[in-house]
């Protein structure tokens, strides 16, 4: 229990878990404020799933860089299970948020959203570094986000998160993506910079 | 080489913005393309404002990557060494901030390269509009300078990327109109642009909607100063970076005032399309059975649309009534006394010329609406017409009503009797069907007649 | 001798812990060896001389110039050299690039820069790897790039902190040599564990305990107080013993 606090705190869990409920008590408001505009509820659904993958994003960082490779216990495996944990307390913080929503579907979509744009962050991590791991997924929502207000032509890999939730591919894709981002993190580790520091 | 422009190409050279950079520039240009042409033809005008446009994707990623390059000292370990240098702090780092800002404007200059030269090659009409190019290039360069600003006050780790989220909301949620009062909308300058942007043939008539090009160079210019002046506020303060400060805000606060009184002069600019101001041109023609003419930023589309119109018209062409010429016109809108047949040169516009032909003449001008005004009979004319010329879209092609209850249009009920009717027609022989149209053309014009009159 | 660093009264406090206490120190030029058990207050006396903290209280005068002041700090730093305890360094900058970006921080004369680039890279032998980026490079090889960066204004006043941590005998004793030819003209003032390297290239030392000097003389001076105690390996180790022994008695 001591080596899963410390691990916790290496890893900056708690700002983590603030961001988290911040980004829960955002989409409440959001609701307040905009649940009027259809188009700004459809945002929402990519807005505040991005927002926490980015956040697990980031949580994938090493914390001790090289030493940890050399760790006797396995850091991979409790780094997983961080991370899990850190999307589960996600989606469960959004449909919790989701709860003062009037739209249907609106957990399931935001669940799905954060599963793959979660993938997509930690798909990122081995290439580019936990903390820079967000650039992708940020990317994807923005390309999704004009392809949803404008006739430009839609591909499912770029258009998924604006999908309704019963598109049983963009379902199938983003646990694709979930999956992956888990593995890849799980078997090659985020990129470890030995001059960076922690934080 | 002065000290600064040497650390500035230092900079430049080993900047993260550097492996971000294909990845910019490779989004500007998808995005570009993918929107480039939606009208049929290639208009500068239109490709001019798109690479402006490009500044919704550029602008959010800049900053997040400036965000990012600002927290690289602090990341490095390298603050103390820093510290014991002589180069003032603000100089340093306007020396880092240029060298990551330089990539996003390389990312956008790609993008615009890319639209000139897809521009040049599809030979567009009209000239080049360089405001919006400019007030892209100032987003992207606001955008860094605010992702740098909050890259450099805030350590944490999750700045870099709420950077991007935040930026790529503020300007779409200004240009969306979520907001009660819309005119905060125009301190977007995608809302600005955006408007520039051809939707419709009819737009090339018009003048477009003014940009205000100077009022949003002095917002994006006040919010860079702004930025700018708060990065060097962390580090020094002095009676010049105060200065500075509020030089910036009285700039921005000055563009933001002349952009919120300029609501009525954007949004109801054109509203609907034909209040606004026709810019005076000479039409191109070809000559077909009758001339067919159009604005000349449809040239490269005249010939094969005159080809598919001197088709259309072929049964037609002795009865009286018949056109006497085909024109596109700032307002399609069906067929005049004179003979004109309105047009629209677009691939769709056959249809409409179809559903002219078979109603009564109409006044020069707007406001008809040839679709909910078709009777039965006339649709399975013009049905048969259109097949004619071109049976894919006509399968696809669906009469319309007027809806009283929702104000829109639905597809008419009795949809299957009118297709029915036209098979029928169509499966007459043409003798047949030039006695039946010789017999009937005027009264058919004139909605005499009902679907029981047809063969 | 000119003196170029002149501390009098100097209080460091981070909190409640007093990490300098009303410390007195002048130096001329040489090469100034600062010893001391950890957490001493060594690499805080020497962040205050390089102007990276300003003192909670004393006056401190560095070749001649008052730090207080913006523009006698910014002259002052024009003739500065130092090397943190823990170098950080930019990954995807070469060997040329991170030495000459902090020569132009510095505010070198512009034509001056790339000679005194090439030379300080070649002082520590490194020229043959001066394209290859940082990132590529060992621990002993990335500590010489930080002298690099230190030595490449020719600095009147040179601060180091643990510069010898990650070299190798060979480079050490290199580096050594480095340190009595810049002490020639120069103050160069060493925070190190390593008493051979006082014992080698120190002109003066002194052993700073509790944020006090316990100590100050030659090596030689050291040495001789070690003598008869029994505490280290080397004459010189037993001298650094006996003197933070009567400090804290």
């Amino acid at each position: 229990m001591r080596l899963v606090w410390l691990f916790l705190r290496s890893r900056l869990a708690g700002p983590a878990l603030a961001g988290i409920a911040l980004t829960a008590l955002l989409a409440v408001a959001w609701e307040r404020w905009f649940g009027h505009e259809p188009e700004a509820m459809t945002a929402a659904m990519i807005l505040f799933p991005l927002v926490v993958a980015c956040v697990i994003g980031t949580g994938a960082h090493s914390a001790f860089g090289e030493t940890e490779l050399t760790a006797s216990l396995s850091l991979p495996l409790l780094r997983g299970v961080y991370l899990a944990g850190l999307i589960a307390v996600g989606a469960l913080a959004l449909l919790l948020a989701a709860l003062a929503w009037t739209l249907p579907d609106d957990g399931g979509t935001l669940a799905r959203n954060l599963a793959g744009l979660s993938g997509l962050a930690l798909l990122a991590a081995p290439v580019v570094g936990g903390r820079l791991s967000w650039i992708v997924p940020v990317t994807l929502a923005m390309a999704a986000q004009l392809l949803a207000i404008s006739d430009l032509p839609s591909w499912l890999a770029l258009t998924w998160p604006q999908a309704s939730f019963d598109n049983d591919r963009a379902l199938a894709l983003a646990l694709g993506l979930l999956g992956s981002g888990l593995a890849a993190v799980h078997v090659f580790g985020p990129k470890v910079a030995r001059d960076e520091a922690a934080g | 080489m002065t000290a600064t422009m040497r650390l500035f190409t230092i900079e430049a050279r080993r900047s993260v913005a550097l492996w971000f950079f294909p990845l910019m520039a490779l989004v500007a240009c998808w995005y570009a393309d993918s929107r480039m042409s939606p009208i049929g033809v290639s208009l500068w005008r239109h490709n001019s404002a798109q690479i402006g446009e490009t500044l919704i994707l550029l602008a959010p990623l800049m900053g997040g990557v400036a965000a990012w390059a600002a927290g690289r000292d602090r990341r490095r370990g390298v603050s103390d060494l820093l510290a014991t240098t002589p180069l003032p702090a603000a100089r340093r780092q306007l020396s880092g901030w240029g060298g990551t800002l330089v990539w996003g404007i390389a990312a956008y200059l790609v993008a615009g390269a890319f639209i000139v030269m897809v521009t040049l090659r599809a030979n567009a009409w009209g000239t080049p509009s360089l405001a919006p190019v400019i007030i892209g290039l100032l987003t992207i360069v606001a955008a860094s300078a605010i992702g740098y600003l909050v890259g450099s006050l805030i350590p944490s780790r999750l700045a870099p990327p709420l950077v991007p989220v935040a930026l790529f909301l503020s300007i779409g949620l200004l240009n969306s109109g979520w907001f009660h009062d819309d005119s905060v909308t125009l301190l977007s300058p995608w809302t600005l642009i955006d408007r520039q942007l051809f939707q419709n043939p009819e737009a090339v008539f018009y003048e477009p909607a003014p940009l205000h090009p100077l009022p949003m160079s002095l917002w994006l210019v006040g919010l860079t100063g702004l930025a700018l002046a708060g990065v060097v506020l962390a580090r020094r303060r002095g009676v010049a970076v105060w200065s500075g400060l509020a030089c910036s805000a009285v700039v921005a606060a000055t563009g933001a005032a002349l952009l919120l009184n300029a609501y009525d002069d954007v949004f109801q600019f054109g509203v609907p399309w034909e209040r606004a101001e026709l810019v005076p041109y000479t039409p191109v023609c070809v000559e077909r059975s009758i001339p067919v003419c159009a604005h000349p930023a449809f040239e490269s589309l005249l010939d094969e649309q005159a080809d598919r119109i001197d088709l259309l018209i072929e049964p037609l062409r002795w009865l009286p009534g018949a056109p006497a010429r085909a024109e596109q016109l700032p307002y399609a809108s069906g067929m005049y006394a004179d003979g004109t047949l309105t047009i629209d040169p677009i691939s769709s516009g056959v249809e409409m010329a179809a559903l002219a032909l078979v109603q009564a003449p109409v006044e020069p001008g707007p406001g008809w609406n040839l679709q909910m005004h078709v009777q039965p009979e006339q649709a399975v004319i013009a049905r048969w017409l259109a097949r004619r010329v071109d049976a894919a879209s006509f399968e696809q092609w669906d009469i319309m009503l007027h809806d009283p209850v929702s104000g829109g249009t639905i597809r008419d009920p009795i949809q299957n009797e009118i297709d029915a009717a036209a098979a029928r027609f169509s499966a007459l022989d043409s003798d047949t069907q030039r006695r039946w149209l010789e017999e009937n053309y005027v009264n058919l014009r004139e909605g005499l007649l009902s679907l029981e009159d047809l063969p | 001798m000119a003196v170029n660093v002149d501390v009098q009264g100097l209080t460091q406090r981070f909190g409640r812990t007093t990490v300098l206490d009303g410390l007195d120190l002048r130096v001329g030029t040489g090469v100034f060896g600062l010893l001391g058990p950890n957490g001493a207050g060594k690499t805080t006396l020497l962040r205050t001389l390089a102007t990276i903290v300003a003192p909670k209280a004393g006056r401190l005068r560095l070749l001649g110039h008052d730090p207080g002041r913006d523009h006698e700090r910014r002259l002052l730093r024009r003739r500065l050299g130092y090397l943190p305890q823990h170098l950080g360094y930019y990954p995807n900058f070469t060997v040329f690039e991170f030495v000459e970006y902090f020569a132009l921080l510095k505010e070198m004369p512009n034509d001056e820069v790339r000679p005194a680039v090439a030379r300080a890279v070649a002082r520590v032998g490194l020229e043959e790897r001066g394209r290859a980026k940082l990132k590529t490079l060992s621990g002993g090889m990335l500590r010489r790039v930080g002298i690099a960066q230190a030595i490449v204004n020719e600095p009147d006043l040179l601060l180091l902190d643990e510069p010898t941590a990650g070299l190798d005998p060979e480079q050490r004793v290199i580096f050594r040599a480095l340190l009595r030819e810049i002490g020639v003209d120069a103050t160069v003032i060493v925070s190190t564990h390593l008493v051979e390297d006082v014992a080698a290239a120190c002109t003066e030392v002194a052993l700073l305990n509790a944020g006090r000097i316990a100590f100050r003389g030659t090596p030689e001076e050291l040495t001789t107080l070690g003598e008869g105690h029994a505490v280290g390996d080397s004459p010189l180790e037993r001298g650094y013993s006996r003197a933070l022994a009567g400090a804290r008695s």
